[in-house]
């Protein structure tokens, strides 16, 4: 809570710092910032408090949170080297960001309907703003505006649930609308459909089949940066807001309801994400594909919802993020300020940079799940709790797409040991961009050598 | 709690009626109405000024500008009624919340200052 305050402030400091044209201090006030943000959070740990009847903090929301913040500390160290030659507008950028993270944590730590829907709306709004930031550049403007639309009539979707929710319950509290769930009368056909349009509204914002259709083009329009924020912290935080509601109010519903369309946008998110992403041959497409298919492979826990599933999420959500943004950090050094980064931009990465290259065998890897690395842990504890609760054919079927997987993720790799063409020069982004891309590799390492750091987090 | 769809059968109807307006209108009008196609009749303006040029001008938005931060500053005010009448019953907590309220908004007002928003010239 004291962090959420704090990334508020924080966020009106840089808007001034930047009006004042203080822009040498913008980069490290916001990393001291979202350092004391990263620590107050963590002292909330094992504490149960209720702000206001309006949101709730517990483990879960603490780990999440800490994850997102973590993200965002990361993406502000690449920051600084992505927005050098960036005009006056930069510090207006950083406090968006700051901004769309406090909405982000709002989302993990609601326990009233209404503050999951202002979470979503501040962290929309920013991201609609953001994704358009390269404001002279027409791909990024129909990013920005593709986004806007569809993100809003999705909002539009997930209020009307809401509302359906609340005219049954008569309550937005989360407690309130779980004990009418588990109060044994015959649920109304009308709580069900607003179960179903909440699920369709979080369906857009995670990019879940057959909701995703915004992702690949906003993805690749926006400013590689944002794509990575979108693509780490906003998917962490619409999956953590998704299982938060879900487990609280609805797993008491039997598996007529909403389960049955879950676990169908769970299978086809899994093998359409993936069976489209072999087509790919951009670089930020084949992660917004790859981002789809492990959208998909994070529903899997929603299905299972036992007591290890928030554990699996957490874990998996750690591995794919920091994976994301070590592989983002490469795309960021090679396309520069493009719109486009061709696969065939990675040829010959390998002479002239070897530690690009490393990053990048290590992210595609641990994406692509395979051991020793912290993607295939990730995909072990996800299967291991759907297997629990035995969900057999959604486990065989996500195997075998990410089995598939494995054959894109590979894509860029061949082409950065590819030594038939001149190879890429020489890339220096300075001190804090090679330092990410360690750390990324460092824990996607560690994080898979000793799974059992984080196995347990959100208990 | 015995609750029943009953209650929600108007909202139902609602919806149909709703739809198969735009629905009827759509297809009565496609019926009745005489269908001509030609150039003149896929322009812009098929009467008028022929249009010129592209879209995507720049154009001066000081206008806009002016009148977005007129309704943002604006709606601020309609929350200040509510409060003024219930002003005794909110007390110490009610006085602190609406500082803080009116404090992020001259945030922004200062911010707004400072970026020259408010400069007409």
């Amino acid at each position: 809570m004291t962090a959420i305050i704090i990334l508020a402030l924080l966020g009106f400091v840089i808007l001034f710092l930047g009006a004042y044209h203080l822009r040498s201090w913008l980069v490290p006030v916001a990393l001291i910032g979202v350092t004391t943000a990263f620590v107050m959070n963590a002292a909330d740990w094992d504490q149960q408090k209720e702000w206001f009847g309006m949101m709730f903090s517990d483990n879960f929301s603490v780990s999440f949170n800490g994850l997102l913040i973590f993200c965002t500390l990361l993406i502000f160290m690449l920051a600084s080297w992505h927005f050098r030659n960036e005009g006056s507008m930069v510090a207006d950028l950083y406090a968006l960001i700051l901004f769309a993270l406090t909405g982000a944590m709002l989302m993990t730590s609601f326990s009233n309907l209404v503050m999951l829907f202002i979470g979503i709306e501040i962290l929309s709004i920013a991201l609609y703003i953001l994704a358009g930031s390269r404001r002279l550049n027409l791909a990024s403007n129909e990013a920005s505006l593709k986004y806007f639309l569809m993100g809003s009539f999705a909002s539009g979707v997930l209020l009307f649930g809401i509302a359906l929710l609340f005219g049954t319950v008569n309550s937005f509290d989360l407690a309130a609308i779980s004990d009418y769930v588990n109060s044994g009368n015959k649920l109304p056909i009308v709580f069900h459909t607003g179960i179903m349009l909440v699920m369709i509204g979080f369906a857009f914002k995670i990019g879940a089949v057959p909701f995703h259709y915004w992702a690949p083009d906003v993805y690749q329009g926006s400013p590689t940066l944002i794509t990575t924020f979108m693509a780490t912290v906003v998917k962490v935080a619409g999956i953590a807001a998704f299982y938060r509601l879900f487990d609280t109010c609805f797993s008491g519903i039997d598996t007529s309801g909403w389960y049955q369309v879950l676990w169908v946008i769970c299978v086809i998110t899994i093998l359409y994400g993936n069976i489209t992403a072999l087509l790919q041959n951009e670089g930020k497409r084949l992660m917004a594909w790859s981002g789809v298919a492990h959208a998909g492979y994070l529903l899997i826990p929603l299905l299972a919802l036992n007591e290890l599933s928030a554990s699996a999420i957490f874990y998996y959500t750690t591995a794919y993020t920091i994976s994301s943004i070590t592989v983002f950090g490469v795309i960021i050094a090679l396309g520069g300020t493009d719109n486009e980064v061709p696969i065939e931009r990675f040829k010959g990465l390998a002479k002239n940079n070897p530690l690009m290259t490393f990053a990048l065998v290590v992210g595609m890897f641990s994406l692509a799940g395979i051991p020793p690395l912290a993607g295939f842990f990730g995909k072990y504890y996800l299967f291991a709790n759907a297997l629990s609760n035995g969900l057999i054919l959604v486990t065989v079927l996500a195997v075998i797409g990410s089995l598939i997987g494995i054959y894109y993720y590979f894509k860029p790799v061949v082409q950065a040991f590819n030594t038939e063409v001149t190879p890429v020069p020489r890339i220096n982004n300075g001190f804090a961009f090679n330092f990410v891309l360690m750390l990324g590799i460092f824990l996607t390492i560690v994080l898979g050598l000793f799974p059992d750091v984080l196995a347990n987090l959100p208990g | 709690m015995e609750t029943s769809n009953d209650g929600y059968i108007p909202v139902l109807i609602q919806l149909i009626v709703a739809g198969g307006f735009v629905a009827g209108t759509l297809w009565i009008t496609h019926i009745l109405g005489p269908n001509r196609k030609s150039a003149k009749k896929l322009e812009t303006f098929e009467c008028g000024i022929e249009p010129q040029g592209n879209a995507r001008l720049p154009f001066s938005i000081k206008y806009f500008l002016t009148a977005i931060l007129f309704v943002l500053f604006d709606v601020e005010v309609i929350f200040f009624y509510p409060w003024a009448t219930n002003f005794r019953e909110f007390g110490t907590q009610g006085f602190v919340s609406m500082g803080i309220f009116v404090s992020l908004f001259l945030l922004g007002f200062l911010y707004l200052r400072k970026k020259q928003a408010f400069k007409w010239e």
